[in-house]
């Protein structure tokens, strides 16, 4: 869990760095997110999570992706909390650098 | 003698039973000469034998005395207060028209004056009883005839006793009768009119002994001589303390007989004094019945229960846990007696029938939870009442809080309530989240490994504030933050209401994952950015701690404000 944390905090600068994601898709990214951790459905989540970082070429986000891969499927607790950083990643990162 | 004597004589040995006795015997001589611990300590170190065969033997027995006028006047006052009822009735009756009310009605008012005629007359008796012990003036003689003066002026007292009783007409067929008891065919005293439920053995209180014979025991009593008559003290059990069994119900040879000598080991000079004082310490609650606190430190116990018995008529029926608590907070906070929290108890009896012991009730009191109100500002936050407008209820929180009730639920039900009519939070939000902190640096330190036996023990217990405010600090950067960003995206107050019931359910419910996705979908809202080092603060709290509860009511309440 540590080390996906520390992989994803680099993927948050790539994000942020970019510019590329607006203020309005993260927030409508988050809300997809939030939904499928409601409902604890692991396959949406990674549907929508994956189909955002395929955008992005740097080398972080695809080491994060194959730590991701390694993990999944998780149990409902350790997929919350997976989950909730990473949304919360994305919350932090919304409107740019 | 020297004050290292008397210090023996009065100090709590660490048994309950016997540290009652010691405590009885203190507030029946404080009853008659308003001595207090330390008047007592002093008259004691300066004249030991007067204070235990003069004071004493007139104290104890007017206490009797005054305890059969009491139970007398309580009678009366019963029987006015049904006259005063059938009073009103014939009044009204009167108002529309019966004629036969009128002479009803001054027989009931002549009644009724006669019955507070005999009222006066007990209390005025109580009163002179009273002064009289209190005006006994000290005399240097030899121990018998100390003895003898005392002897003399209880049967002054008793004789006085008997001519009210006599003059009262009132007074029913069972006072009556315990009259006849006590005087022979020619009209002259045979024994004492004093009874116990508690010591019915005791030759003292025996219906079948004589005056000589009470005389004697009593005399043996204060010497501490447990041969010849005074065999039944030899025994210990029933007849001592009622709250044991009787020697033929222990059926355990190796134990029983128990005797009663350990107890005089404990109690090195005038044990039976003490023994047969246990009763006095026990305050009379009405409708509540017998009722004492004890923790192993004499004096603190003794200002607790003082405490108790001057605020005893200022009490309300089911309010005497919060007047032992507020006693109990007072003279803690006086005194600062930290070591006494090691144990406290409550002992309550219903009453005495058939020599049975009824309702009898121990409530231990939490130490950690004690020791954390001596702290000002926690004992600040605790010491408030909320008020539950629906139901009228009110919850004080520092009794729940050291009845180990949990007060998380109290505080969730107020707060429901208060958002629920858009009202702020009366007792102060700041308060609530410190009672929150509290309890939930509680929880955290039991959860700890070492919890127990360890050192987080103590360096708990030595600064419980640093949890608190730890606590306090990470909150209020969330909450602060959180509602700002509310606020931000707009809605009024009823908007925040709706929101915080919203999020109010899976706080409830204890469901994280829900209440976690409700508040972030609300922050989601916002256009501004969210610092990451916040959103961490609220992931910790909510999603690491297995307590997260506490922290999310403490977020709502302080948005909420």
């Amino acid at each position: 869990m540590e080390r996906i944390r520390s992989s994803f905090r680099n993927v948050i600068n790539v994000i942020k760095k970019s510019g590329r994601a607006s203020t309005r898709y993260i927030e409508g990214l988050v809300y997809s997110l939030l939904s499928t951790l409601r409902a604890n459905d692991q396959g949406r989540f990674l549907t929508y999570l994956l189909t955002f970082l395929n955008t992005f070429e740097e080398k972080a986000v695809g080491d994060f992706i194959k730590e991701l891969y390694e993990v999944f499927p998780l149990s409902e607790e350790k997929f919350q909390q997976l989950g909730y950083l990473i949304i919360m990643g994305l919350m932090s990162a919304k409107g740019g650098e | 003698m020297t004050s290292g004597e008397s210090f023996d004589i009065l100090n709590f040995t660490g048994n309950w039973f016997v540290d009652l006795c010691i405590l009885g015997f203190i507030k029946i001589l404080e009853e008659y000469y308003g001595w207090d611990l330390e008047e007592l300590e002093k008259k004691i170190e300066e004249d030991e034998r007067n204070v235990f065969y003069d004071y004493f033997p007139a104290a104890y027995i007017a206490f009797y005395l005054e305890k059969e006028a009491l139970k007398v006047i309580t009678e009366l006052q019963r029987k006015e207060g049904e006259i005063k009822r059938k009073l009103e009735e014939e009044s009204n009756r009167l108002k529309i028209g019966a004629k036969k009310s009128r002479k009803k009605l001054h027989q009931l008012e002549s009644k009724r004056e006669a019955i507070n005629r005999s009222i006066l007359k007990l209390e005025n008796y109580i009163l002179s009883l009273r002064r009289k012990v209190s005006s006994l003036k000290l005399k240097s003689m030899d121990n018998d005839k100390i003895f003898e003066a005392a002897w003399n002026t209880i049967l002054e007292f008793t004789q006085e006793l008997i001519k009210v009783f006599n003059e009262c007409k009132d007074v029913s067929d069972k006072a009556k009768d315990k009259l006849k008891k006590i005087l022979d065919n020619q009209g002259n005293l045979r024994k004492l009119p004093i009874w116990s439920d508690f010591y019915l053995n005791f030759a003292m209180f025996n219906p079948n002994f004589e005056l000589n014979r009470q005389k004697e025991e009593l005399k043996k009593l204060l010497r501490g001589d447990i041969a010849g008559d005074s065999e039944i003290l030899r025994k210990f059990d029933r007849t001592i303390n009622k709250f044991l069994f009787s020697q033929e119900e222990m059926r355990n040879i190796t134990y029983a007989p128990t005797s009663s000598e350990p107890i005089c080991k404990m109690l090195k000079k005038y044990p039976f004094v003490f023994l047969i004082c246990f009763e006095a310490a026990f305050e009379f609650f009405p409708r509540l019945g017998y009722y004492v606190f004890y923790s192993p430190d004499l004096s603190f116990t003794y200002y607790v229960n003082r405490r108790l018995r001057e605020k005893k008529w200022a009490m309300r029926r089911r309010g005497l846990l919060r007047l032992t608590w507020r006693a109990v907070i007072d003279s803690l906070y006086e005194h600062r007696a930290r070591w006494v929290l090691e144990d406290m108890y409550i002992i309550k009896y219903g009453r005495i029938e058939r020599q049975r012991i009824e309702e009898v009730e121990y409530i231990g009191l939490d130490k950690i939870r004690a020791s954390l109100i001596l702290d000002d500002k926690i004992r600040e936050s605790l010491n408030k009442t909320l008020v539950f407008e629906r139901t009228g209820e009110s919850v004080w929180l520092i009794e729940r809080f050291l009845r180990n009730d949990e007060l998380f639920s109290y505080i969730m039900n107020y707060f429901k309530e208060r958002v629920h009519k858009g009202m702020p939070i009366e007792v102060g939000r700041a308060h609530l989240i410190r009672a929150l902190a509290t309890e939930y640096s509680l929880k955290k330190t039991a959860e700890e490994e070492d919890a127990l036996f360890g050192d987080s023990f103590f360096t708990y217990l030595a600064n419980p504030r640093h949890h608190i405010r730890v606590f306090h600090d990470s909150l209020k950067a969330v909450s602060r933050f959180i509602r700002r960003i509310l606020l931000s995206i707009g809605g009024g107050r009823e908007w925040l209401a709706s929101l915080i019931v919203m999020l109010l359910a899976p706080l409830e419910k204890l469901n994280r994952n829900a209440f976690m996705n409700m508040l972030l979908s609300e922050l989601n809202k916002s256009e501004e950015t969210l610092p990451w080092y916040i959103l961490r603060r609220i992931f910790n709290s909510i999603f690491v701690d297995d307590y997260w509860q506490y922290y999310g009511l403490a977020i709502l309440i302080d948005i909420w404000g």
